[in-house]
């Protein structure tokens, strides 16, 4: 096992991060609110460019066949950025195409998305409904290939730049999958009317589909969290090397510096757990449990580092227009995305007595 | 990036499986795990054969029986040694004391002691702490004067654990009063217990045993040839057995064995028509704590595989610090699900592991004070690393 970076991930990260510079309009720099932003297409132009949304897909679908390490390094310089793009959610997506869609048209979608001109996202969560991946109450009817949707679904992160959505809706013996490809949102809800979709799994292979397509999409938001948690601890330990009060650096009060160690301490646990959810990503099949335990740990990172951050800044940690609480905001975001903490260690513990203990090498 | 290990790195780990599991003495396993049943002479029959496997210290030269192996194989022979309940070799011996003979001692000392070092001929117990030089420990007073082809030792240890098996200390002495700095005047002096002039004396821990001790020093005359390496320049040599181990520091193999011996008790207590591993808190417990070990062994993986421009990667500084935070965690884990039994520290009464529950917790309250206090670990990662200095 070897969790070091290769050159070419880092190669690769510089090539990310020079795009998000360039491209990119972080929230903090027009001072507007810490509120979840709209889709971006220009950065994500540009990010396709440099060819980060076919990281992921086979060559085979339409896409270059790297992995999610690589994609999961590139997450991290979105995660420093500030910039919010459909990276996991674009992954879930096309994670549930490529394991239910009949091959056609799963290489016409991720070829597509590997290019840019789709962006299918998952629609999931419904208003006033606990997370569940299961079991949602917009309900699908029909049969063979004739289905239609009716229900709402919300919130639907960029569902209003989505050109495809993959629904999960009951079919009354269960929960299916759907494609649909006439997205009408009204801001990020859905409201179906009986609208048209095309069915890609039910049953058993739709859970398992929309587990291990979730946990992807887990893997790729632990490297986002990353990149935030750094950003977030390298502009803390700035801001106490150099912002004075009582006539010396904030550095020299213990009561803070200690803190920052501890920040320091989740962020290297927390960067362990997104590389080997990376690597985890790119089993076959994919250990499930693993990644959510990976998730945990960022999760609690995440809190850790994010909160800690906005109170050694003091008042200016909490305003729209300075870096830190912008990236507190995200990490807050992802770790409440496709399941709150609790929910995830709740799976995990159900799943407790299954093992002796956890073996990671082999 | 990689997942899995190697072809040649599983065959690895399967000899060594084999070997802890099929071919070291089962009555040596699980000896000193539990409360009271540290026999001296088990320690030394373990350690010794360890060694005429080769498997004692491999992290030492080969020329004095170490093993050519990549840190990832260390890893892999930390792993499987304390999975299979095999008695961890003494680590003042392999590593505290014995690297630090192999870097800086003499060919003679080297030759001397680094054999019955391995083999646990000798025994060797750590005398760095006083009892006005703890986190400080560079104020340490114990004096070592020459007298001819003598040094003449005088002062006090403190906290020295297992003194009482102990065959020779390594302590650090002062040599030179007047040094600058008082990192400068400090020597690395090997001492025969049974000196004239020693005296040791127990302090009972709240578990009630005896793991510590006092070690007081008088008129004790210690031959010149002892010293390791150059006079004064012991604090080098401190700082180097300090930061030598990073791969063991952690204990993530004893941690990860002790969590599922707590699991399998979990699984044996009932609770309602169930088990208590069925309670859902419980279960969290568990599933937090394996998160949480899962995140350190990957980081010990990650750091003891890469080193930065030939330094050791940062993140090895926390290796100390958040080891010994989850030991402390699943110890406390054990005490709740000995639940009721916790209460009676007698074996006639309730389990053996029951009973060691509470005992347990409280002795290792010592792990995040010895061998460099969480504070300061967090002291050290902050100015060494996030550059915060006042
Ligand atoms: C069970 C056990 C076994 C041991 N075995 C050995 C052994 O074999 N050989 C040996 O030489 N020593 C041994 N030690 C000693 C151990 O290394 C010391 O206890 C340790 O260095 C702390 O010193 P102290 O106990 O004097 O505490 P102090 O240094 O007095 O510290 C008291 C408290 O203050 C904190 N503190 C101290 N300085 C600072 C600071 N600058 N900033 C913030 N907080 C600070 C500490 O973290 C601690 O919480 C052992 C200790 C124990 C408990």
């Amino acid at each position: 096992m070897d969790l070091n970076i290769t050159d070419e991930q880092k190669a690769l990260t510089e090539a990310v991060s020079g795009v998000l510079a360039r491209h990119g309009n972080p929230a903090s720099n027009s001072g507007v609110s810490a509120e979840p932003a709209a889709h971006d297409p220009k950065v994500w132009e540009a990010l396709v460019e440099v060819g980060v949304p076919a990281l992921p897909w086979s060559e085979e679908d339409g896409g270059v066949g790297a992995g999610f390490a690589e994609l999961t390094v590139a997450a991290a310089e979105v995660g420093k950025s500030r910039i919010h793009l459909p990276l996991a959610e674009t992954v879930v997506a096309g994670a549930i195409i490529t394991r239910t869609a009949p091959d056609s048209l799963r290489r016409e979608l991720i070829g597509a998305l590997a290019e840019g001109s789709a962006l299918p996202v998952p629609a999931l969560d419904e208003p006033m409904r606990a997370w569940s991946p299961t079991a949602p109450t917009v309900r699908a009817e029909g049969s063979g290939e004739s289905w239609t949707l009716t229900g709402t679904k919300a919130p639907v992160r960029f569902a209003q730049d989505a050109t495809h959505v993959v629904v999960s809706a009951d079919t009354g013996s269960g929960t299916g999958l759907f494609l649909v490809t006439d997205v009408q949102a009204k801001g990020e809800s859905l409201t179906f009317e009986g609208t048209s979709a095309t069915l890609l799994a039910d049953g058993e292979q739709a859970e398992q589909a929309l587990a291990e397509a979730l946990a992807l999409g887990g893997a790729v938001l632990c490297g986002e969290a990353l990149g935030a948690m750094e950003e977030a601890l390298g502009r803390t330990t700035e801001y106490l090397r150099t912002r004075k009060q009582f006539g010396m650096p904030l550095a020299a009060f213990q009561a803070l510096t200690h803190r920052a160690a501890d920040m320091y301490a989740e962020l290297e646990l927390a960067r362990s757990a997104a590389l080997f959810a990376a690597m985890v990503a790119d089993d076959d099949p994919v250990d499930v449990d693993a990644i959510a335990r990976c998730r945990s740990v960022v999760d609690r990172a995440g809190k850790l580092v994010g909160e800690e951050a906005i109170q050694m800044h003091g008042g200016v940690g909490v305003t729209a227009e300075y870096a830190v609480g912008h990236l507190t905001a995200r990490l807050t975001q992802i770790a409440r995305t496709w399941g709150t903490p609790d929910d995830r260690v709740g799976e995990l513990a159900a799943a407790v007595g299954g093992h002796e203990s956890i073996s990671l090498l082999g | 990036m990689q997942r899995r290990l190697s072809e040649e790195d599983a065959a690895f780990q399967q000899k060594m499986r084999t070997y802890f599991t099929d071919e070291f003495p089962a009555e040596l396993k699980e000896k000193g795990t539990n409360r009271n049943d540290l026999d001296p002479q088990d320690i030394r029959r373990s350690q010794a054969t360890l060694a005429e496997a080769g498997l004692a210290a491999p992290g030492w030269p080969v020329q004095w029986g170490g093993q050519d192996w990549t840190s990832l194989q260390k890893f892999i022979w930390d792993s499987e040694m304390r999975a299979a309940g095999v008695p961890p070799p003494l680590p003042f011996n392999t590593s505290m004391v014995g690297p630090v003979i192999a870097a800086f001692g003499s060919e003679e000392l080297k030759e001397r002691f680094l054999p019955k070092t391995l083999s646990c001929e000798i025994w060797w117990c750590q005398g760095f702490s006083e009892p006005d030089a703890g986190s400080d420990l560079a104020s340490l007073r114990t004096t070592a004067v020459k007298d001819g082809d003598h040094y003449v030792v005088n002062g006090q240890k403190i906290w020295t654990t297992l003194a009482q098996h102990a065959d020779w200390i390594f302590a650090l002495v002062r040599t030179d009063p007047n040094a600058e700095k008082k990192q400068r005047g400090i020597s690395f002096l090997l001492i025969d217990m049974k000196s004239e002039g020693i005296t040791v004396r127990p302090i009972k821990t709240l578990d009630g045993d005896v793991e510590v001790n006092e070690v007081f020093f008088e008129d004790v005359r210690v031959p010149a040839d002892q010293l390791v390496g150059e006079e004064n320049k012991g604090w080098d040599y401190a700082k180097f057995l300090l930061g030598n181990e990073r791969v063991g520091v952690a204990n993530v193999g004893l941690v990860k064995k002790t969590l599922a011996d707590v699991k399998a008790h979990a699984r044996e207590v009932t609770r309602g028509d169930g088990t208590l591993l069925d309670d859902p808190q419980v279960a969290a417990r568990f599933a937090r704590l394996e998160a949480d070990l899962m995140a350190l062994e990957l980081t010990v993986i990650r750091v003891s595989g890469g080193s930065k421009d030939g330094k050791p990667d940062p993140a090895s500084s926390i290796l100390k610090l958040r080891g010994s935070e989850l030991q402390q965690d699943v110890l406390e884990l054990a005490i709740d699900v000995a639940g009721p039994m916790a209460a009676s520290w007698d074996d006639s009464v309730v389990p053996q592991w029951a009973a060691d529950a509470v005992p347990t917790y409280l002795n290792f309250r010592k792990a995040t004070i010895y061998g460099g206090s969480s504070e300061v670990q967090r002291s050290i990662i902050a100015t060494g690393i996030l550059g915060l200095k006042g």
